[in-house]
């Protein structure tokens, strides 16, 4: 009787349970899109966040700058509706959008402009650093900006790309609650739960087709595709190179962009020393089989050069570098002087498994000609220690080098620049690349720089990374552009 | 004074808790600053902005004046503020509380009975096939990876049925339906080991209670089986499972993490191990210390029910 009432009790339970249960609806909603990310983010502060992943989740929805992206890394005029560059690169001057305004509904006028650059120079690093340069922060009228530097700087406008503006109101809490002018605002954020923006339905430009846009932060990669698969999401925003490849596409979209501009590197220069003899760089070089890892690591995607710029850059020459050859490689190995046997370490961020398969497709190579190479995967925070301080022999990296070429000698190259690779001739070359603003002549600068690049090795490119989002066969009109950042605001849902 | 004893010992596991944590992540590699700024915090432009953030969160006193401070603010049950966010990480903690309580909460209530009435009845017909699926099963419950369970499940009544939902977490006053939609797969998950422990130890228990001569006796006397397995011997074999699963508890949070981060759930696992991993100190150990509390209270009212129900035990 006892296990009657038992069965019984287990029964109802059953009965309840499945009355509970709700069909999974999420997807229905074509007002909503819900984006997986890799991780949760939690600065929301635009000139001190700069995190990739932070850059292309809000750097077009919550947030606008004075110039931008197309998705083809075309600048073009977003607050700054035109502009006007002196013929020296010095003196830059902006006309605003009219009626923009910010979410706070404060008004976005040349004040309010430079006082959100002024803020961004003061807070300096990789994107607020280039407005150091600027001397003088004009506002000729309460819609123009002008901005006189202290010297030519070429680079400037693809900087500014970089410089969200946000409201002057929300400067001592931007970190928590960011006000920006684009087209959606921000609404909350639950900690690993859910970053929610809801449209802005007072943008100056084309409003999105959708009303929310939901961020969830899921870390693991199968999750996420098993999230994208049930529906509860729409789009996977940042899948790593072995999910890519393995898409069901009877089920979802693999969206590209026309080019990658992700760039995956080896430094080569740490302060240990290790390889502070050019030929030993050289042996190594011509000990990575690049079509081995093409196909092993990046399932034969992203082109393979010998350049550290990305193909599609105005400055891109085409170099032969060192053709994967071991006779070659052991000779330069020989010239080294190197101790037969010697180990080199090679540092590599956890999380991206095809890092780690390059690394043990370059050690069997280097294990022919008595080089024994150490793989080392480590978590962020080891990695970063490491990486700063660079302590190690060599490290893998990849950076998204933006359309001017001086991205990657200004964050790739300059701590090297300043530390273990003394060049006066590329110090001086970088200077002059900066400072001229005619595209002709810096073409001239930058092939010698690439050529420099390669001869010397400080940074060895390996491949460009394949870059995609996937999507929900339901979203319509997604792209991405070159440096990875899926242009939400333009997309839409259909049921 | 001997009844002062277990408050003593409550703060001095406390203490030893929040100083191992504290001790080890200083001991980890990996700096807060750096993670706050990415690789480029090396660049000489951004030192200034390195030392401000140092600055601002105290990174860059000496460690003893940094746990002066952490005790001090938790005397004054201050938490401190997150890194990162620069949310109150009693907010935080507060906002993810509920979700890990949740989840381990259903999981005791679907894997008590189920582990009471498997444990029992495979005892009850030892050695047939019976007892040897369920005994099998257990070990398999316990030895399956969460991780594994959990998208095996996803795949199966998310994908394939569409019945619930794959991830997420919905307030029970907010969505009643919705809550349990959501908290059906990570609670089975969950519950899928505890029932592999519970089901032996409930096992191994009454298998021994079976054994003692005065069920023999009732036996004898023309008592059901029945009867005799769910009153007599239950009664006896279940009591010392209150302790284990004031015990489990602490393992149970541990499974949380993993169950969390399958299925999305904003909970105290999830929060850690991000904190974890973002070198949040603040976070980690006012999650810690408010997971150890909550475990330590747990304890003590096993104990304390145990004694009510057996007065002869010397617990």
């Amino acid at each position: 009787m006892f296990i009657d009432k038992i069965k019984s009790f287990l029964l109802t339970g059953t009965v309840a349970a499945s009355l509970t249960i709700a069909p999974i609806s999420a997807i229905a909603d074509t007002q909503t899109i819900t984006v997986g990310l890799s991780g949760d983010i939690d600065n929301f502060d635009p000139a001190t966040n700069q995190l990739i992943s932070f850059q292309a989740a809000f750097a077009t929805t919550i947030f606008d700058s004075l110039v931008g992206y197309d998705s083809q890394l075309n600048i073009v005029p977003r607050l700054a509706k035109s502009y006007n560059i002196s013929s020296d690169a010095r003196i830059f001057k902006f006309d605003l959008v009219d009626g923009a305004s910010f979410h706070d509904g404060s008004p976005v006028n040349a004040n309010a402009v430079i006082s959100s650059l002024k803020r961004s120079a003061e807070l300096g690093g990789v994107f607020g650093g280039p407005l150091q340069s600027v001397e003088k922060f004009e506002a000729p009228t309460n819609n123009t900006v002008k901005l006189t530097l202290k010297s030519s700087y070429a680079p400037f406008l693809t900087a500014l790309t970089n410089v969200a503006i946000i409201a002057p109101s929300s400067f001592e809490n931007a970190v928590s609650a960011p006000v920006g002018s684009g087209p959606f605002l921000f609404e909350s954020w639950t900690p690993n739960d859910s970053i929610i923006l809801s449209r802005n339905d007072k943008y100056w430009g084309e409003k999105p087709a959708f009303s929310r846009l939901i961020f969830k932060p899921i870390p693991d990669p199968q999750v996420a595709m098993t999230n994208l698969y049930a529906g509860a999401i729409d789009i996977v925003a940042e899948p790593s190179t072995a999910v890519i490849a393995q898409v069901d596409t009877s089920k979802a979209q693999v969206i590209r962009p026309s080019g990658s501009n992700s760039i995956v590197y080896i430094e080569m220069m740490g302060t240990k020393g290790t390889l502070a003899n050019v030929h030993l760089r050289r042996a190594l070089a011509h000990g990575f089989d690049r079509e081995t890892i093409k196909s092993v690591a990046y399932g034969g995607q992203g082109q393979s050069e010998a350049s550290p710029l990305p193909t599609s850059s105005f400055v891109y020459t085409e170099l032969g570098g060192y053709p994967y050859n071991l006779e070659k490689a052991r000779e330069e190995f020989e010239l080294s002087g190197a101790p037969e046997g010697i180990e080199i370490g090679l540092e590599v961020l956890a999380g991206f498994p095809e890092a780690e398969q390059m690394g043990r497709v370059w050690q069997a190579s280097l294990s022919k000609i008595g080089i024994k190479l150490n793989v080392v995967v480590s978590e962020l925070s080891v990695w970063l220690d490491r990486y700063v301080s660079r302590n190690y022999d060599m490290t893998w990296n990849f950076f998204g080098v933006s359309p001017d070429p001086h991205s990657f000698f200004d964050v790739i190259l300059r701590p090297h620049l300043s530390g273990e690779y003394q060049n006066q001739k590329v110090i001086d070359l970088v200077k002059e690349g900066i400072e001229t603003s005619d595209n002709m002549k810096r073409k001239q600068i930058y092939a010698e720089l690439q050529e420099i690049m390669v001869k010397d090795l400080p940074v060895m490119a390996v491949q460009s990374r394949p870059i995609a989002s996937i999507a929900n066969k339901s979203i319509n009109g997604l792209e991405l552009n070159p440096l990875g950042w899926p242009l939400y605001a333009q997309s839409s849902k259909s049921n | 004074m001997r009844k002062l004893a277990p408050y003593f010992r409550f703060l001095v596991i406390l203490w030893v808790v929040v100083t191992v944590v504290f001790v080890s992540l200083r001991l980890t590699p990996g700096d807060p600053a750096l993670l706050l700024l990415g690789p480029t915090a090396g660049r000489q432009d951004t030192a200034e902005r390195l030392a401000d953030i140092r600055e601002r969160y105290g990174l860059n006193r000496p460690i003893i004046i940094q746990y002066g401070i952490y005790l001090s603010d938790i005397v004054t049950a201050d938490l401190g503020k997150s890194n990162r966010s620069e949310r109150r990480v009693s907010e935080l903690v507060k906002t993810a509380a509920p979700v890990t309580i949740s989840l381990i909460l259903l999981s005791m209530l679907l894997a008590i009975p189920i582990s009471i009435y498997l444990g029992l009845t495979a005892a009850q017909k030892r050695e047939r096939p019976y007892d040897r699926s369920v005994r099998t099963l257990a070990t398999l419950a316990m030895a399956t990876p969460s991780f594994w369970v959990g998208l095996l499940l996803v795949n199966f009544f998310s994908i394939r049925l569409g019945l619930l939902p794959p991830s997420g977490y919905i307030k029970l006053f907010v969505d009643p339906i919705g809550y349990f939609s959501h908290m059906m797969l990570p609670v089975v998950t969950l519950a899928l080991y505890l029932i592999g422990t519970l089901t032996r130890f409930v096992y191994t228990e009454t298998a021994d209670t079976l054994e003692q001569d005065y069920i023999r006796v009732s036996r004898a006397m023309g008592i059901s089986s029945k009867r005799i397995l769910f009153q007599f011997v239950a009664r006896n074999s279940l009591t010392p499972m209150i302790i284990i699963v004031g015990v489990e508890v602490g393992t149970l949070i541990g499974g949380a993490v993993i169950v969390e981060e399958v299925f999305g759930l904003p909970g105290l696992g999830r929060l850690l191990l991000n904190a974890v991993l973002g070198r949040d100190y603040p976070v980690v150990q006012g999650t810690v210390l408010s997971i150890t509390v909550v475990v330590i209270l747990l304890n003590i009212l096993a104990e304390f029910v145990y004694k009510l129900l057996n007065p002869r035990s010397k617990i």
